[in-house]
């Protein structure tokens, strides 16, 4: 990390700038953590602060939630992508990028299914949006859910489409997950920080289906 | 050294930024206006089409959906019509577009696009923010005028609460980046020794946010405007008509604006310090920056949960904000003032960043307690989270929750105490020169006493209870952030006109500025104090005639600082665009590596990576070392990380 060589000190500029790039990546990734919590905790703040005032009796007074099926089949979907997705990266680190490739494809897939059942239960509530305080919070917390998702997957489409394109650089020394060339360093970095998020995002993901489809 | 970028994405072309090499036309935030002109009239389409048949449509005549959709729809127009959105949609296609920048091209339009170098970054918030500050200042001056007279009106009640509405709004919302967007950008990357700051498109993005967010927010006005003020408390919010919407959406896109544009911040600072820039060589402004880009990034997203929610109860009929059907207007008041409260800090401590820089230079002397200060900032923005329950003294809470949040309250003077008297300490037997940015930093400390100390008083629950909603507290607050970010802000902008545009400003008319702006400002908002306190309540237009005496001072008083204000603006640009006094370098003799490269600025603002040799507040020190080494000798395979030790 330092280095003390007194007053000849001497940098090699594009890899310090290459590390420097490294370094940000994985600041913004774990930022990024950051805010997604506060961004959730504000709605779970809500979830709990309507559900203990509890206004006129009007939390939830029917006790109808949104479909526990399709909630739970969000969070198993969300789940097995970061799963697979861990799984995966091993494979990638052993330099077989093909593996990879298929495999977030289906980690893909299933949070693109996820996102999309989110977004079809709003449309088939059996609660209107202002019949309840639980009512309101899961009109809320879906489309937040659904969007964060959705750019997740955004985010590992643009990884998935950047192994591809960088198949013949990399071909030559080993593919992309061991590669030493710095784009391939950057792809990991960027790789490691979406797993990071991803994998966190999947255990919030549990809380927020027992908040809203168990609790 | 030029650095090049790798054919295949390499993600560390980052020593420079490459110079656009198309000619011809290219997006600009023209074409921005009317892509996202037809962007809202295409969502505005959209809502009626969905919603134009709702029942609750159709009994008000009032489509929020439509709205909504329009200032959606028209935002990604604007970005679509900048041009921001090419990289995420060539990111896709696994392209890794390069750095591009438009940093050598001559003339001003490179100022109307989305550009990657922090400096046309900083320009443009600088002029942009100045811009806002100015129209919130123009509302303010019709608050005034309204308010010469008890009984004879120039607005109607409710014109008058919208132009309070719109003020507030533009002031509390706008301002978060006055700091951070044209001297943060500007200047850190200069300051920490980096060629670029980490997230060059983010930094550009956060920009761009801004001019939308103020058009939606302006736009209010010939909308019916919002008259629940700044503050937007339910049930009024839920009530209004669609002047609201504008309020919501305006503030949430300042609120991506402020997490983009924080998220770019830490990660610079963390980063991109050039070798030997160790954690306590970091100047303050840096320190500032660094603080205050972390409390943004965990207060601002639950502002827009807040929001959100108030949109959603205005537009798809939730009810979280309405107690008749299991919701709580005190909810909105929670989400608010979690943001709200840290935002007075969000305001602050960039002011005292600005502070803590100048002051040294012109006391000739050290900062006063370098660690104490950082102490003290660190100290104010872990502690602004612990707050914001004040705001709700009167609410009808727990009576038992009054004290703890009477006691954080009051424990946030603490680590301020210790910002200010660093202050303090390095004014103490300094010989100071009294140039124009020192008149206005030596003005902040003696406006953020008033509005620090009278802080204290109504934090504590009974004179809360007594002075809550009235002039009081206006005045408080008003010497806190204008009083403490705006002579600042003023101060820096004297400051740093050598830098960024290599004029000196007048001496004189900058003294001109300064005592007309310091005293009108003062005569102006002390007086608030005792209207508050003689009874005064916020946000009515009419009042009791024994006050209007005291009324008339203040709006009078109000003028003569308008009129100082625009002093400013008509001298200012005239140097800029006619006179242009050419400035030496580095004319106050500053140890800031920012000033150690010269004037322009190189485009990388360094040749080389420059070594840092020590810290930059060393003055009156004859054994100090310069504060960095420019020119390090050629390049060798030696791996130095940012900060690292030297």
């Amino acid at each position: 990390m330092s280095n003390a060589v007194g007053e000849n000190v001497t940098v090699d500029e594009e890899q310090y700038y290459h590390d420097a790039n490294l370094g940000a990546i994985w600041s913004a990734s774990r930022t990024l953590i950051a805010v997604v919590s506060t961004l959730f905790g504000g709605l779970v703040f809500s979830y709990f602060y309507l559900r203990s005032l509890n206004s006129h009796g009007l939390w939830d007074p029917n006790g109808i939630k949104a479909s526990p099926l399709l909630g739970t089949i969000i969070m198993v979907f969300v789940l097995a992508s970061a799963v697979i997705i861990q799984v995966v990266n091993r494979r990638l680190r052993m330099g077989i990028t093909i593996d990879w490739q298929v495999g977030a494809l289906a980690a893909l897939l299933l949070g693109v299914l996820a996102g999309a059942f989110q977004i079809w239960i709003l449309t088939r509530l059996n609660f209107m949006p202002g019949s309840s305080g639980y009512a309101g919070i899961y009109v809320a917390s879906g489309p937040v859910y659904a969007l964060v998702v959705l750019l997740s997957m955004y985010w590992l489409e643009t990884l998935i489409a950047r192994s591809v394109r960088s198949r013949r650089a990399t071909a030559q020394d080993g593919g992309i997950g061991v590669s030493n060339q710095p784009g391939a360093e950057n792809f990991r970095a960027s790789l490691d920080g979406f797993t990071v998020f991803w994998t966190y995002f999947a255990v919030l993901s549990i809380v927020i289906w027992y908040l809203l489809y168990v609790l | 050294m030029a650095i090049k970028t790798t054919s295949f994405a390499s993600g560390g072309d980052g020593g420079r930024a490459v110079a656009g090499e198309k000619k011809g036309f290219r997006l600009n935030a023209f074409t921005g206006l009317i892509a996202g002109g037809l962007g809202y009239l295409f969502g505005h389409w959209m809502g009626n089409a969905i919603a134009g048949g709702y029942q609750q449509v159709i009994g008000s005549g009032q489509n929020d959906i439509a709205i909504l959709l329009g200032f959606i729809f028209g935002t990604i127009g604007w970005f679509l019509g900048l041009g921001i959105l090419n990289y995420p949609l060539k990111k896709m296609a696994g392209i890794e577009p390069p750095l591009e920048g438009y940093e050598f091209e001559p003339g001003v339009m490179k100022y109307f696009r989305f550009t990657l170098d922090n400096k046309v970054v900083g320009i443009q918030y600088l002029f942009g923010m100045l811009f806002y500050f100015f129209t919130a200042g123009l509302l303010a001056l019709g608050i005034r005028t309204e308010l010469l007279s008890p009984t004879n009106h120039i607005w109607g009640p409710a014109t008058y609460l919208e132009i309070v509405g719109e003020h507030g709004t533009m002031m509390m919302m706008m301002m978060t980046s006055v700091v951070m967007g044209p001297f943060g950008n500007y200047l850190v990357p200069l300051m920490i020794g980096s060629k670029r700051v980490a997230f060059p498109r983010l930094e550009a993005a956060a920009f761009w946010f801004t001019p939308a967010a103020y058009i939606i927010l302006l736009s209010a006005l010939w909308q019916g405007g919002f008259q629940s003020g700044w503050t937007g408390y339910a049930p009024l919010s839920i009530q209004q008509g669609v002047g609201q919407d504008a309020y919501l959406f305006s503030f949430a896109l300042l609120g991506f604006s402020m997490i983009t544009s924080s998220i770019n911040m830490t990660a610079t600072i963390i980063n991109y310090r050039a070798p030997g820039m160790r954690w306590s060589r970091l100047p303050m402004i840096a320190w500032g920056m660094i603080t205050v880009a972390f409390t943004m990034l965990l207060s601002v997203p639950i502002l827009i949960d807040g929001l959100y929610v108030m949109g959603l109860d205005r537009s798809v009929q939730t009810a979280m904000l309405y107690a008749g059907h299991g919701g709580s207007s005190f909810l909105w008041e929670n989400l608010f003032w979690f943001f709200g409260h840290p935002e007075v800090y969000l305001l602050a401590l960039p002011g005292f960043g600005l502070t803590m820089e100048i002051l040294p230079v012109f006391a000739r002397k050290p900062l006063f307690g370098y660690r104490t200060a950082v102490t003290g900032m660190v100290g104010v923005a872990v502690l602004s989270f612990f707050v914001w329950q004040h705001h709700l003294f009167q609410s009808g809470m727990n009576p038992d929750m009054r004290p703890l949040f009477m006691l954080t309250t009051e424990l946030i003077s603490i680590p301020t105490g210790f910002i200010y008297l660093v202050g303090l300490g390095t004014l103490w037997r300094a010989r100071m020169r009294f140039d124009v940015p020192m008149l206005f930093m030596l003005a902040v400390f003696f406006n953020f006493l008033f509005g620090g100390i009278t802080g204290v008083y109504v934090s504590d629950v009974p004179v809360n209870v007594t002075v809550h909603g009235s002039y009081f507290v206006m005045a408080h607050f008003h010497y806190t952030i204008m009083g403490q970010l705006i002579f600042a802000v003023m101060g820096a902008i004297y400051y740093y006109a050598p830098l960024y545009f290599g004029v000196k400003l007048n001496e004189k008319w900058g003294k001109i500025h300064f005592w007309t702006m310091f005293i009108a400002f003062n005569s102006t908002f002390l007086p608030l104090f005792a209207l508050g306190l003689l009874g005064m309540p916020r946000r009515v237009f009419e009042y009791a005639a024994r006050l209007q005496h005291l009324n008339q001072w203040v709006t009078v008083s109000s003028y003569v600082l308008g009129l100082s204000l625009a002093f400013f603006v008509v001298t200012f640009v005239w140097q800029l665009a006619v006179t242009r006094p050419k400035s030496p370098l580095n004319p106050w003799q500053s140890r800031g590596l920012e000033w150690q490269v010269g004037y322009p600025i190189p485009p990388g603002n360094f040749d080389k990576i420059p070594v840092i040799l020590s810290g930059p507040y060393e003055y009156g020190d004859p054994n100090a070392l310069p504060v960095a080494d420019l020119t390090p000798a050629e390049p060798s395979a030696v791996g130095v990380s940012s900060g690292g030790e030297i």
